[in-house]
């Protein structure tokens, strides 16, 4: 009860927030952006024949809808029919992220967004394991905009429905009456369930890596560093001369990768480890940019570790920012009477 | 430890706890047991069949936390693609637009190396079920078509002036003295699907469509002595034209 229920300071929610809203739109306009047609519309790269021949196909095939490839779920851009109800909609998306992320009223643009990651990521054609971090951050944090604040006595009914005009980083915190931050139990439940998901989704991922002989033998990361069309043989065979040590290097690099996501449950909630958990994160990005050509993957997964981070810390980061008022700064120097993550059964 | 000028939320009633936890269980445990229920590894059963995920995940999975995951968008299992894709071959595809005349107007590559990483990757997405053919087996004793109707007939490639070229033949005639293998059903549909987008942006009215290949290089090649000539060489598959 105590690693869920415990009030926190909510700044580690706050951040999460506009994180995530920085990263759905990067990838709203990154990716969809000039390409709405090509990728959710009707005439798309797999357009709407497709679908109809892929259901023929997987029937006379035998297949059941979980094994058929080409199952769209739901989205809300079923119901743009037109290019220009499709861009309506999906600009109308830029802009719930950008004030969800921006804090105005939290909890509507919370739901929407939600609403958004799903619709734009509906597409089984182009269904991506990144998109799946994206859906898990803002389903929590939708969750807990909705939840955070609405047992507050005397909190006006417009508060409740739509949350605060503006909430951090624009306007006060969520609870602020008075320049203070209010623990809060929905932060805590939120930032938890987020470490939770993550925490199953390294560990299963990692578990997964090791029922492929690659991974295995060490040589996994052979393959992103000599890729296909870019590598020719002989390229890769200059590597004979020093190949033991090559290949040693490789091996301590992908068992280190092995380990850091097969031991995330184990030192995940442990502060002391805390440079090994973000560090692990960072790197993870830079090789999932660079490596394997992953946009996406790297900065969910960064921003799926912050969570870890304890109010305390955030508020000694952000004292570290040049805009941050000597208010934040005196606050962050002081200690604080809010519980953070460690210090409530975090390891429970 | 010290100072909270405001003060918490009221206490959290008991009652109130309890229903949390029950949400927060059933919500985890639903995940949890969707990821105990993935299907077993790459290797297959006794049988040659893929091997059967966990029975009890599964059962548990299917009564109780699918139609929960499933609107909520979180019914993937974290078995992901990225972990298997180390060794699988590059493919890109070229496709040769043509006007009715069948001259050609315009060469698109997927994926297009100009775009932006963001969008060539979710081009690279379309292209994984390009990576893998299909064996294409002979019947055990010869079909006889039925009556009014034909023996099916079969797709499998041949090598032909360097390229792969689909050859379509009744199922009998499948050779059997040498292993052969042919694009799946869900190629040709990916393939068609992406032919119309093109000729619709284009003004084309039919597509060429090349499978460019290329097996990974794998490590073992700092060992070898030699290796056998042609290997890891770029092969050209060609799916012929296609009109939306």
């Amino acid at each position: 009860v105590r690693f869920w229920f415990t009030p926190i300071d909510p700044i580690g929610l706050h951040v999460t927030r506009l994180l995530t809203g920085s990263l759905l739109l990067a990838w709203l306009l990154l990716t969809f952006a000039g390409n709405l047609e090509s990728l959710v519309g009707l005439h798309g790269w797999v357009d709407s024949r497709a679908f109809g021949d892929a259901a023929r196909l997987a029937e006379s095939l035998g297949l059941s809808k979980e094994q058929a490839p080409l199952v769209p779920g739901w989205s809300v851009l079923y119901w743009c029919n037109t290019s220009t109800a499709l861009a309506v909609a999906f600009w109308a998306s830029v802009a719930v992220v950008a004030l969800f992320t921006l804090g105005f009223c939290s909890r509507v643009t919370g739901v929407l967004t939600w609403i958004v990651v799903a619709s734009f990521t509906a597409n089984p054609a182009l269904e991506y394991e990144g998109d799946l971090l994206l859906l898990i951050l803002s389903f929590y944090l939708m969750i807990g905009y909705l939840l955070m604040g609405q047992r507050r006595p005397g909190t006006p009914w417009s508060n409740r429905l739509f949350g605060p005009l503006l909430a951090w980083p624009l306007g006060p915190s969520l609870q602020d009456g008075d320049g203070e931050p209010r623990p809060s139990v929905a932060a805590n439940v939120t930032l938890r369930l987020v470490q939770v998901h993550f925490a199953l989704v390294i560990f299963t991922s990692g578990l997964h890596k090791l029922q492929f002989g690659d991974w295995w033998a060490g040589v996994a990361l052979w393959f992103p560093l000599h890729p296909p069309f870019r590598t020719t043989l002989a390229e890769a065979m200059a590597n004979k001369a020093h190949a033991d040590t090559y290949l040693s290097l490789l091996n301590i690099a992908t068992y280190a990768t092995l380990a850091w996501q097969i031991g995330f449950p184990l030192f995940a909630w442990r502060p002391r480890w805390r440079p090994v958990l973000m560090g692990g994160a960072i790197v993870g990005w830079i090789g999932s940019a660079f490596l394997w050509g992953l946009p996406l993957i790297g900065p969910a997964m960064l921003i799926g570790c912050t969570s870890f981070v304890s109010p305390d810390g955030w508020r000694r980061a952000l004292a570290w920012l040049p805009r941050r008022t000597s208010r934040e700064a005196a606050r962050s120097n002081q200690p604080s009477g809010i519980k953070s993550p460690e210090s409530v059964g975090a390891v429970s | 430890m010290s100072q909270i000028a405001s003060p918490p939320d009221p206490r959290i009633p008991r009652w109130l706890v309890w229903i949390g936890s029950i949400a927060i269980v059933f919500h985890l445990g639903a995940v949890g047991v969707n990821m105990l229920a993935a299907q077993s590894g790459p290797w297959a059963d006794n049988y040659g069949r893929p091997t059967s995920p966990p029975f009890l995940a599964s059962r548990i999975h299917e009564a109780f936390g699918a139609d929960y995951l499933k609107p909520i968008r979180m019914n993937l299992n974290y078995h992901v693609l990225a972990n298997r894709l180390p060794a699988t071959p590059g493919v890109y595809l070229e496709f040769r637009l043509k006007d009715e005349t069948g001259h050609e107007i315009a060469t698109v590559r997927v994926p297009d190396e100009t775009a932006n990483p963001w969008v060539r990757h979710r081009q690279s997405l379309l292209l994984d079920i390009f990576t893998e053919d299909v064996q294409v087996l002979p019947p055990q004793s010869e079909v006889i078509a039925a009556p009014g109707r034909e023996v099916p007939t079969v797709q499998f490639w041949e090598m032909d002036k360097g390229q792969l070229r689909l050859r379509t033949v009744d199922i009998n005639q499948v050779p059997r003295d040498r292993p052969v293998s042919g694009p799946s059903p869900w190629m040709f549909l990916f393939a068609r699907s992406y032919t119309r987008y093109l000729c619709h942006v284009h003004g084309a009215a039919k597509a060429e469509i090349l499978r460019h290949h290329q097996d990974a290089i794998r490590p073992y090649v700092l060992d070898a002595e030699t290796v056998p000539a042609g290997a890891f060489q770029e092969v050209t598959s060609n799916f012929g034209e296609h009109v939306p």
